[in-house]
Parts: structure tokens; C-alpha cells; sequence
């Protein structure tokens, strides 16, 4: 099938800075997929060059078969776009700010409906500014399905928003699926990603470092069990990468993420040591790897923060 | 068009919802107008008329009463020839002509009637009453003191039409071009800088529709609010202030048009240019000082030393103050008022076209 878009090599520099630094990636029709990665990565430059908004230096791009400009309005048209830096005009309400950007679009959706669906409902008739931030940010997402496009670009969709309002959200997101729209999000949250996306591209300092299903890039890069401790002093002369099981050792601060092919003798180990009072132990977890822990271990440093 | 429609409703309904912004909008240059109309009031009448007299040569007559006419300390007397005369009236330079007609004295002394024509300004009403009777109690006294027999010196009153400007008549209409001109300036770049700011402008950005259509609609906005507040301040004049409106209202609302399109465009250009909001505000700072105190608009151009003529000359405000001089008040013009048109048609494209160019939507 055709893809909805495709990228190749494309680099964006602001002065010194190189933003985006020769990524490639396509996304199919129907599909959700998200970029990932921290503040800084290169998201936001990377989705604003596929919107037209910003010109890349190199590369190729191709949305929906057009090459994205300033003045493409045909593509325009078709895009659902979610700016990640936006705000409205503050005295008009949802409604007539749903209705005016509806009227830029050759068709739009019908508006009540739009603000039902974000749950605005008792906002329809407030003006904009006395909007909360969560509810603005609702707005705008409803902003960007508003002319009913066939590829929507969302730049942090849940941002801001508390984890009710970010968990009815992504069912709105998973809806658009349903409606066999193509999505593009980004987000700097892991759980987000894993839960919505059918593909990721995980970005580091304009780089893609790894690309493909969530579930995939974890068993990719993990056959072992992360295994967390967080120490309230320093554990010196312990070498816990030559621990029972553990395969890697990760220190991240004042935690050790230890990854083992042997979670229970692993774990005996540390209180062993903890008993022996080699290391002071605050906190032991055992989870289930996750993107989390492949960006950790890409990179050695965690995505938030 | 569907899209200009949309933004242009958007915008009106933000503007008027916001009572603070429509307050100082429209009630700020009123404060001038009540201001200046207040403490410079309609200016004193000067007690004294000034009254020009054209006598034929070689009338004896003439020279007795044009004697007569200084003697009496009713008048500030100035002789001339006919068409200059009547041209500082029309001016407001006279509050009243009388022409002497050739061969008084042979026609009196045969007791025939002379008609004597006194032009007066037909605006100034009470003016014109004093004058008459003034003018005619003194020819019925010269006339009862040389023959004892009046009533063959007959005064024909000819209005005419002109002015006698006060300060508050000269101001007004600058006034009205100088909140066009803040109202431009200051309003539309303060807008699109803070609306670029804030993001506002690059969600209109990520629409499909030109910047082309964006700009109408914000300069059609702009321009209304503009034809409102000069409806406003010309309103008050006239009522209030009783400044006459002499000229055609489609003339007069052609040139306020004009004005309101060559500012707003302006102040977009200055916009475009500004790379943030500090910078926009400064930016319009130095155009609107130089404008308001070079242009005219408290006091006249030719009191300004001859170093800054050229400055005064390149301002387009200085000729829509002038513009809106003579079509208003019937003020006597600076430059013909096509040279007004002209200079702010050519100010209009300039910054129309320099800021579709320099547009920036962050
Ligand atoms: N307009 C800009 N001018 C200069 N540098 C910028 C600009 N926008 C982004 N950057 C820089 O480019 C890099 C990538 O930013 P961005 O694309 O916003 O990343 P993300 O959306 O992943 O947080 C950052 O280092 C940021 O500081
Ligand atoms: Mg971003």
C-alpha cells in the first residue's frame, strides 16, 4: 500500500544547531505512529518540515504524494494539524473558534459533535481564555480533526493534560483509527507510545536510533528483565554487572537498572549484599521492559527529565 | 472568500468583546478633540472687524470714506483690488469686502441711488449681523453728516461662502488624521506582533489560504474601526464644537478611507519588519513622533524651521492632514489636493506591497 508519508535523509539546521540531522522513515496508510523522544530530539522541527510550515535543508518529502511547501494549501487541506506552540483567539468560544478554522477548510466536521468528542460540552458557549490548559489542549486536537483530514499530525497531543483527560484522549486517537485515518504523533511519553502506536521512531539529538513496534524493540533489545534499585548511598566495590543473571548494568543516577536473564538470583544477590551492608538498598522494582528501558539503553540517560 | 468571511468575524468579535481595547480605541483621540476644543475653546472673536475696501481710482468719494471707515476705530481697514480682496475673504482673512462703485459722488449729488455690495462670510452669522449694521449705521452717519439727506448710500449684502478659521477648526481635522494614523500604527502592529507572539498566527498559518487573505481581513477590520472613530471625532466636532463640515461627505469619507488603508498598511509593514514585540513598539515609536509633531497637526507646517521641510514633506501624514484640512474645513491647501491623493496612494502601495513581501507568520 501507499504510504501516507515518506522521509528520506531529510537534515534541518537552525544557525549552528543541526535540528534534524538525516532522518528517514515512512508511515502507511491507517497506521499510528509516533515519534519519540526528549525535549530537544527534533520532533517538533521534524513534523513542522512535513506540514509545510518550515522548509528542510535536505531531504526528501512526500505527504499524502505532494511535497509539503508554505504554499501547498491542496496538502494543507488534507492535514490535520496540531501545532505544538498555539493558542487562539481568547475571547471567542470553543464553538466559534472550531466553526472559524472549519470555514478555512474546503469541508468541516460538524462542531458540536468535534466538542462532544473531546469532551468540551460544557465549555461550548465559554470564551478561550477561561479555558483550563488541559482544555485547551483538548481544543486543540479538535482543531486539527476539524476539517476531517485524512492524515492528522499531532506534536504532543497529551501534553499538559492530567491522566484522565490524557487516557480519553487516546481513545479519541485510537477512534481516528477506527475511521482508517492516518495519524502522526509525537510524544515523550513511553506508555503513550507503547499503548497508541502501531510503529515508533525513537529520536536522539536528530537521529533516529531505533525504529519499528513497540513490542518488537523491546524483545529486540531485550531477552532480560530490568531489575531496579535505588540505593540511598554509594556502593562502592560492587561490580553489579558481574552479578548472578545480569547480563548489563545501567547506573542512572542514584538508581542501577540491572538486566538479568536470572530476575530471582539477581534479586537474592542484592539483598545479599544489602544484608552484608555492602550497599544501603532503598527501593527494588522488577518490571517488565519497555521502551523506557531501550531508550535507556541506547543512550544511557532516560527520556524525561 | 468564505475564509475572509470567517477570519473577519473572528477578529470583529474578539475586538469588541474585549470593552477595554474598544474603549481606548474609540474614546482616546475624543479626548483630544474634547481637550483641545475645551481649553482653546472657538477662540476669542476679535472685537475689531477687519474690513477690506475696493475703491475705483480717482474717486474722491472713496478716499473721504475709506478715511471715515479707519477713523471710526470700528474696523481694521485694508484696500485692495477686488479679486484679492474677496480671495482673504473667502480665506478668512476678512469678516467682510465692501466695494465702492465707480462715480458715487456724480450720482449721489444728482440724488440718485448707489448700491453699495458688501461681501460677507455666510458661515459667520453673528459676524456678519454686526457687520452689516455696523457698515450701514456708518454710511447713514456719513451720509447725515456731509448732506443731512440719507438713504441714497444703499448697502447690498453678498454672502459669500468662507471661513474664519479657529484653532479648534484647524485642529479637529488633524486630529482625525492623527488618530488614523496611532490607529493604524499602533493597533494593527501591536495586534500582529502580539498575535505572532503568542502563536495565534501560526495556527491561521497551518490553514490552506494565503497570507493574502489573512491581511484582508485584518486591514477591512482595522479600516472599519477606523471609519467609526473618524465618524466619532467628526461627529463631536460638528455638534459639539460646531465645526462646520464644508466638504462633499463622499469626499470627505474618500480621504478618511484612503488615510485609514495608507496607516494600517503601514503599521503592517512595521510588523513584518519588527523581529519581536519590543522591537515592533519602538519601531512605531519612531514613526509616530516625528509624524505628530511634523505634520501639521497641532500647528501649521510653516511655522517649522526650513531644516525640517524635507522631513515634514516625506511624511504621509502631513498630506492627509492637509487633505482632510481642505475638504472638512476648507482650509487653504498646502498642495493641491491631488498631490495629497497622490502622495498617500503612493505611501499605500508601497507598504502594501513591502509587507505581503516581509510577512511573517512567527
Ligand atoms: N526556531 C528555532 N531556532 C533555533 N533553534 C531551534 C528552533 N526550534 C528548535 N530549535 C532547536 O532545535 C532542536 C530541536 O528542537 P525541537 O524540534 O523543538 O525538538 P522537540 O520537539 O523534540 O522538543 C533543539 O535543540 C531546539 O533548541
Ligand atoms: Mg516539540
Amino acid at each position: 500500500m501507499e504510504s501516507a508519508i515518506t522521509v528520506q535523509g531529510l537534515v534541518k539546521r537552525y544557525g549552528e544547531i543541526t535540528a534534524v540531522d538525516g532522518l528517514s522513515f515512512s508511515v502507511g496508510r491507517g497506521e499510528i505512529f509516533g515519534l519519540l523522544g526528549p525535549n530537544g530530539a527534533g520532533k517538533t522541527t521534524t513534523v513542522e518540515c512535513l506540514e509545510g510550515l518550515r522548509v528542510a535543508d535536505a531531504g526528501e518529502i512526500r505527504v499524502l504524494g505532494e511535497i509539503p511547501s508554505p504554499t501547498n494549501y491542496a496538502l494543507k487541506a488534507k492535514l490535520g494539524i496540531q501545532l505544538q506552540e498555539t493558542a487562539f483567539l481568547s475571547r471567542l468560544t470553543v464553538e466559534e473558534t472550531l466553526l472559524l478554522f472549519g470555514r478555512l477548510y474546503p469541508r468541516h466536521r460538524d462542531v458540536r459533535e468535534l466538542i462532544d468528542l473531546v469532551a468540551l460540552g460544557e465549555k461550548r458557549r465559554s470564551q478561550v481564555k477561561g479555558l483550563s490548559g488541559g482544555q485547551r489542549q483538548r481544543l486543540a486536537v479538535a482543531l486539527a480533526m476539524v476539517n476531517d483530514p485524512e492524515l492528522l499530525i499531532l506534536d504532543e497531543p497529551t501534553a499538559g493534560l492530567d491522566p484522565q483527560a490524557r487516557r480519553a484522549l487516546w481513545e479519541v486517537i485510537l477512534g481516528l483509527k477506527r475511521e482508517q485515518k492516518t495519524v502522526l504523533l509525537t510524544t515523550h511519553y513511553m506508555e503513550e507510545a507503547e499503548y497508541l502506536c502501531d510503529r515508533v521512531a525513537i529520536l536522539d539529538h536528530g537521529h533516529i536510533i531505533a525504529l519499528g513496534q513497540p513490542r518488537s524493540l523491546v524483545g529486540e533489545h531485550f531477552q532480560e528483565t530490568p531489575v531496579e534499585i535505588e540505593l540511598s548511598g554509594p556502593a562502592e566495590g560492587v561490580d553489579f554487572s558481574r552479578l548472578p543473571g545480569v547480563a548489563r548494568a545501567v547506573p542512572d543516577g542514584e538508581s542501577v537498572v540491572l538486566y538479568s536473564t536470572a530476575p530471582t538470583d539477581t534479586i537474592r544477590a542484592v539483598s545479599r549484599l544489602a544484608e552484608e551492608g555492602k550497599l544501603s538498598l532503598r527501593d527494588l522494582v522488577l518490571r517488565r521492559p519497555s521502551l523506557e528501558d531501550v531508550y535507556l539503553l541506547l543512550t544511557g540517560r532516560r527520556i524525561r527529565e | 472568500m468564505r475564509a475572509y468571511r470567517a477570519i473577519l468575524a473572528g477578529i470583529n468579535r474578539q475586538f469588541y468583546r474585549d470593552r477595554m481595547a474598544l474603549f481606548w480605541t474609540l474614546a482616546f483621540p475624543l479626548f483630544f478633540v474634547f481637550i483641545f476644543g475645551f481649553v482653546l475653546g472657538g477662540g476669542e472673536e476679535e472685537v475689531q472687524l477687519t474690513l477690506g475696501v475696493v475703491a475705483p481710482a480717482g474717486e474722491p468719494l472713496a478716499a473721504g470714506l475709506i478715511q471715515g471707515l479707519r477713523e471710526s476705530g470700528l474696523f481694521r481697514v485694508f484696500e485692495g483690488e477686488r479679486e484679492a480682496e474677496l480671495a482673504a475673504l473667502r480665506a478668512g482673512d476678512r469678516d467682510g469686502v465692501l466695494i465702492l462703485p465707480p462715480g458715487i459722488l456724480s450720482a449721489i449729488s444728482q440724488g440718485e441711488e448707489v448700491e453699495l455690495e458688501l461681501y460677507y462670510d455666510a458661515a459667520q452669522g453673528t459676524t456678519s449681523q454686526i457687520l452689516l449694521s455696523v457698515v450701514g449705521e456708518f454710511l447713514a452717519e456719513a451720509e447725515r453728516r456731509s448732506r443731512g439727506t440719507p438713504k441714497l448710500l444703499v448697502l447690498s449684502p453678498q454672502p459669500l461662502q468662507a471661513r474664519k478659521f479657529r484653532p479648534i477648526d484647524y485642529m479637529l481635522p488633524g486630529i482625525l488624521g492623527m488618530s488614523l494614523m496611532q490607529l493604524g500604527l499602533f493597533s494593527v502592529a501591536a495586534v500582529v506582533l502580539q498575535w505572532r507572539d503568542r502563536k495565534i498566527l501560526r495556527r491561521f498559518w497551518a490553514a490552506p489560504m494565503p497570507r493574502s487573505t489573512f491581511i484582508a481581513a485584518q486591514v477591512t477590520h482595522r479600516v472599519g474601526i477606523a471609519l467609526l472613530q473618524a465618524g466619532l471625532i467628526a461627529g463631536v466636532g460638528v455638534l459639539v464644537f460646531g465645526v462646520p463640515m464644508l466638504g462633499r461627505p463622499a469626499v470627505m469619507a474618500g480621504v478618511v478611507l484612503l488615510g485609514a488603508l495608507t496607516f494600517v498598511s503601514l503599521g503592517y509593514l512595521l510588523a513584518s519588519l519588527a523581529p519581536s514585540v519590543e522591537a515592533g513598539t519602538a519601531l512605531v515609536q519612531l514613526v509616530n513622533f516625528p509624524m505628530m509633531f511634523l505634520s501639521g497637526v497641532f500647528w501649521p507646517v510653516d511655522w517649522m524651521p526650513g531644516i525640517l521641510r524635507p522631513v515634514v514633506y516625506a511624511l504621509p501624514l502631513t498630506y492627509l492632514g492637509d487633505a482632510l484640512r481642505q475638504t472638512m474645513v476648507g482650509a487653504t491647501p498646502l498642495v493641491p489636493l491631488w498631490v495629497d491623493l497622490a502622495v498617500l496612494g503612493g505611501w499605500l502601495i508601497l507598504s502594501a506591497l513591502l509587507s505581503l513581501k516581509f510577512f511573517r507568520w512567527d
